[in-house]
């Protein structure tokens, strides 16, 4: 049986001693596209940062490929993780400058410059991505869409096994939105890296994910394929929200939709 | 950086350079007696014995070494700190480094210090008090094991304060004499006639520049933020407790040996980044190389101008790296 990419085991953690999330435990194969979702304040943000290394928990571990992430070396993390992270600055650098920059964790002990392989790499990841147009450009001079492509081009300049996004499609419209999970699903499929992000939006983890990561109040309510957590019980426990659940008639996943407050006067005025 | 970019970066270090040398050397040639600049290896060549020799080699040329070490100082510790703080606004004093110096050496005078250790109590004291305030701020923002930045600078502005005031009180209730020493040595100077400690002053600056030349990929890296350099791999706080402490170390150094002389550890880094790169594989050099030619000429300037008297090298480095530097702030953006 093949060891899963990502082991998460019994993860207690949180801020100072206040702890948000309790005795998280779950999986994550190979070439897997999973999504987390669950209410704003579930801790979907914490165990993204648990996972990669930026908190440590209080209790439990987090194995990579079998191997505790605690116990790894910072660049040899970054050569297996790669994280964007939900807000990218609008700083002062070319595209190319903040593309390469993801060669960094390669850099060899008193190495400053990168080498032709590392420019290399760089250029490919910007055409792959569609940033190869604007690597001139600063990156304060982007819409939010180009500066979350930059980010993702940075983040596979680090040639990881394991993508982790935090909302990777945040302050987007649906058409960039489409754009930039149609290219993490490419590059899951294309280039088996697996992939763990959080995202807000029910139908499009549907859409992409193979599987799904329901939080509450710092829980896991549920896992496992979008057919088995979405359930219009199970929003309405998590999200304290009324809505239908129906199938997408294209994709045959679930799809969510809302009931306000005007269709419920409408059936029981 | 691709190749254009790599070829353009050597060649602004280049530049800086030879700059840096042809300021150190007009710069030796110019005073209250002037020697041309051809005959500056024939007085070399000839020897020590000459007035000429004296002059150009006993005086001009240990000052013009010690602008080169503190200026080049003084703007590295200056794009450290801003590296670190991202922070435009930050400066190798604003962590109240020369606010500590000033209450060692004002204790010093005060004191008499200076009567039973001799002339070294001054860059002692000033070294001292510095040092002191840098393990201040350090342990004040060490919170959690993290180096928190921001409380880190509000702790730095808070005791720059503190040590003002008591800088006036102690100069409040000082002898006239006592009061004319401690202006003097507040307003900065590149005099020194310890060959040891401008030596010394030399060898910590090619240190320091050394040291954080290893950190340049690093400094790059927080500019997207601590926690994307964090997961680039570097070790963030690691890297800010090492840097802080060379850029405080060397800011400390600086003070003690020559006083405070501002405006430098601010202008310099700015300036460069504005007409050369932002890039810290090459900013770190040239602002070395930038602030060291900015301090020769302000030290060449404040000697010369009212000759055979001389100004405060601080005046000339506040009226010179002020206004140039609005200029190009006009032309261009400042970034960080």
């Amino acid at each position: 049986m093949i060891p899963p990419l990502l082991d998460v085991d019994h993860i207690y953690c949180g801020y100072q001693q206040k702890t948000i999330l309790e005795n998280i435990t779950f999986q994550i194969l190979h070439s897997e596209l999973v999504s987390i979702i669950g209410p704003n304040g579930s801790g979907k943000t914490t165990l993204l940062k648990t996972i990669s290394r930026l908190i440590k928990p209080h209790n439990g571990t987090i194995r990579l490929n079998g191997i505790n992430i605690q116990k790894l070396p910072l660049n040899q993390l970054a050569q297996q993780m790669a994280v964007v992270s939900q807000i990218v600055e609008p700083i002062y650098i070319s595209v190319e400058s903040y593309v390469l920059m993801g060669r960094l964790p390669y850099f060899k002990k008193f190495q400053f410059f990168e080498s032709k392989a590392d420019i290399h790499i760089a250029e490919n990841c910007m055409k792959r991505i569609g940033v190869w147009d604007i690597r001139h450009a600063l990156m304060n001079e982007l819409s939010d869409g180009q500066r979350q492509l930059a980010a993702i081009a940075r983040a596979m300049a680090q040639e990881p096994i394991l993508l982790l996004l935090d909302e990777p499609t945040a302050h987007l419209d649906i058409a960039h939105q489409i754009q930039i999970l149609n290219l993490i699903k490419k590059m899951n499929r294309e280039l088996d890296i697996t992939v763990l992000m959080i995202i807000h939006d029910l139908n499009l983890a549907c859409e992409y994910s193979d599987r799904l990561i329901l939080l509450k109040n710092g829980e896991i309510k549920q896992m496992g394929e979008p057919e088995h957590v979405i359930s219009y019980q199970t929003i309405e426990e998590v999200f304290d929200t009324l809505v239908i659940v129906n199938e997408n008639p294209l994709s045959g996943k679930p799809c969510v939709f809302l009931v306000t407050d005007n269709h419920l006067k409408k059936i029981n005025p | 950086m691709n190749q254009r970019s790599y070829f353009r970066s050597t060649i602004y270090i280049v530049i800086f350079t030879v700059c840096c040398c042809i300021v150190m050397m007009v710069s030796l040639c110019i005073g209250s007696i002037r020697v041309p600049i051809t005959r500056i290896f024939d007085i070399w060549l000839n020897g020590p014995g000459s007035p000429e020799y004296s002059i150009l080699f006993s005086i001009r040329m240990p000052r013009i070494i010690l602008g080169f070490a503190i200026g080049g100082s003084l703007s590295l510790a200056g794009t450290i700190l801003q590296g670190i703080f991202r922070n435009p606004l930050v400066e190798p004093y604003t962590l109240g480094i020369s606010g500590g110096a000033s209450l060692g050496v004002c204790l010093n005078i005060i004191f008499k210090l200076y009567e039973s250790i001799g002339i070294l109590a001054y860059p002692l004291s000033g070294f001292l008090g510095a040092f002191i305030v840098i393990i201040c701020v350090y342990s004040f923002s060490l919170k959690r094991n993290t180096l928190n930045t921001q409380s880190m600078l509000l702790a730095g502005v808070m005791i720059s304060f503190i040590a003002s005031s008591l800088v006036m009180l102690l100069m409040a209730i000082s002898t006239s004499e006592d009061l004319q020493n401690i202006v003097f040595w507040i307003m900065g100077s590149l005099e020194e006639p310890n060959s040891k400690l401008i030596f010394f002053t030399v060898f910590s600056s090619i240190c320091g520049l050394l040291m954080s030349y290893l950190f340049c990929s690093d400094l790059n890296a927080f500019f997207i933020g601590e926690d994307d350099a964090f997961h680039l791999g570097i070790h963030v706080e690691r890297t800010k407790r090492i840097l802080f402490l060379v850029a405080s170390g060397l800011t400390g150094f600086c003070v003690a040996v020559s006083g405070i002389i501002g405006f430098v550890g601010l202008i310099v880094p700015h300036f460069i980044r504005i007409v050369v790169t932002l890039d810290h594989r090459i900013l770190l050099i040239c602002s070395f190389l930038g602030g060291a030619i900015f301090l020769i000429i302000c030290d060449t300037i404040a000697r010369t101008v009212i000759s055979p008297l001389e100004l405060p090298v601080g005046v000339i480095t506040g009226i010179i790296g002020g206004c140039a530097f609005i200029l190009a702030m006009s032309k261009k953006q400042v970034r960080l």
